[in-house]
């Protein structure tokens, strides 16, 4: 009894399925989607497109480049948002309310990141250490759920094998793992060779 | 709603939206940009309507195939056009010039001196070793790249001699 219209229709019923039962045809809004609802669908899309266009350049490169956890979520929003928008299920301007409102609370939480300290760290969090000078730190492990295992699979994805070699190894704020090398443990640099080329010929230990 | 149903439009969608990625010419994650990621999201948005069978499939059809289309034109045009690509995807901004922060330029990205730091560990680099850098740069993809000065550069292949030369001297 499939009848291939209806496959693709929404889940209203179809003009076949209409004619067989009538009333619930008769309850959904009128007949088959118009082509002038396609067209305003592709207005919407072309629209919507802009908008994003816009929120995303206003919120800046780091937003989606460096993404935190939080930015992440912010990026689902406005996704969440945005179909609706374009199916016309939600008026264009309730929806662009809600993005421009959501990137607009995005925008004053990162301004105030950048101002306040306290807000800094309350908004993004400190950055954890689990190795120092290297020394596995259990207490940071523990606040990040990492193992010992993790902790040196991070490790080898910075090019480090061995423990000994890492100064510091932080989880930042961002969920990635950064890690500072012991100072004989750096690469070797141009002015290890000629030590005159430094301006300043800082002494190396 | 048959479940064969769901599984047809599901094929259907998995087809169609593989073409668009196809001919969109992109193939990882890595290579794209965020607002490329943010039209991804829609695109899954857009999906998931039609799949659960709350919108037709031409109306899916002619969103996804609008956005894709917008889209690859504004990316048609940003590399014809140096002015375009400007307008939409920004200009890299150096917030670090020789160990030196730029004030504005942090501000305009509202870049915390937590962050700034942040990211020269990210490269290896500790606060006390910023005199290292050149420049440090936000680019348009939002990563961050560190040039370093001349003398901090790592060693290479070439300045082998040279070091061959001291020790024939010594």
């Amino acid at each position: 009894m499939t009848d291939f219209t209806s496959l693709f229709a929404a889940g209203v019923p179809s003009r076949a399925q209409a004619l067989r039962g009538g009333v619930a045809y008769r309850l959904h809004r009128g007949k088959h989607m118009a082509s002038h609802e396609l067209w305003m669908t592709a207005v919407r899309a072309v629209a919507v497109y802009g908008l994003a266009l816009l929120v995303i350049r206003i919120m800046g490169k780091r937003t989606v480049g460096n993404f935190t956890a939080f930015d992440l979520l912010v990026a689902l929003m406005l996704g969440e948002v945005v179909d609706e928008i374009i199916y016309g299920e939600v008026p264009f301007v309730q929806g662009a309310v809600a993005i421009l409102t959501i990137a607009s609370a995005h925008y004053a939480n990162s301004w105030l990141s950048y101002w306040g300290h306290g807000f800094d760290k309350l908004l993004e969090g400190t950055p954890t250490v689990v190795v120092r000078d290297g020394q596995l730190q259990r207490k940071g492990m523990r606040a990040e759920r990492m193992n010992e295992n993790e902790v040196r699979a991070e490790l080898r994805l910075n090019d480090v094998d061995d423990l000994e070699e890492v100064r510091l190894a932080m989880v930042e704020t961002d969920g990635q793992v950064s890690v500072l090398r012991q100072e004989w443990a750096r690469t070797l640099q141009k002015w290890d060779l000629v030590p005159d080329a430094h301006p300043k010929s800082r002494p190396r230990t | 709603m048959h479940p064969t149903h769901i599984a047809v439009r599901a094929l259907a969608a998995f087809l169609f939206l593989l073409i668009l990625l196809r001919l969109s010419g992109k193939r990882a994650v890595a290579q794209a940009s965020p607002f490329d990621f943010v039209l991804a999201l829609i695109l899954g948005e857009l999906v998931d309507k039609f799949l659960t069978a709350r919108v037709e499939a031409r109306q899916f059809l002619v969103a996804a195939g609008t956005l894709s289309l917008v889209h690859g034109f504004t990316s048609v045009a940003s590399h014809a056009s140096h002015a375009f690509a400007r307008f939409v995807e920004g200009e890299p901004v150096v917030f670090q010039r020789g160990g030196v922060p730029i004030p504005a330029a942090l501000r305009g990205e509202r870049l915390s001196g937590g962050e700034v730091q942040e990211m020269l560990r990210h490269h290896g680099l500790d606060p006390t070793d910023a005199d290292e850098v050149a420049e440090a740069r936000l680019e348009t993809s939002g990563h961050v790249s560190v040039t370093a000065q001349g003398w901090a550069r790592e060693a290479q292949k070439s300045d082998a001699p040279r070091v061959r030369a001291l020790r024939t001297r010594t």
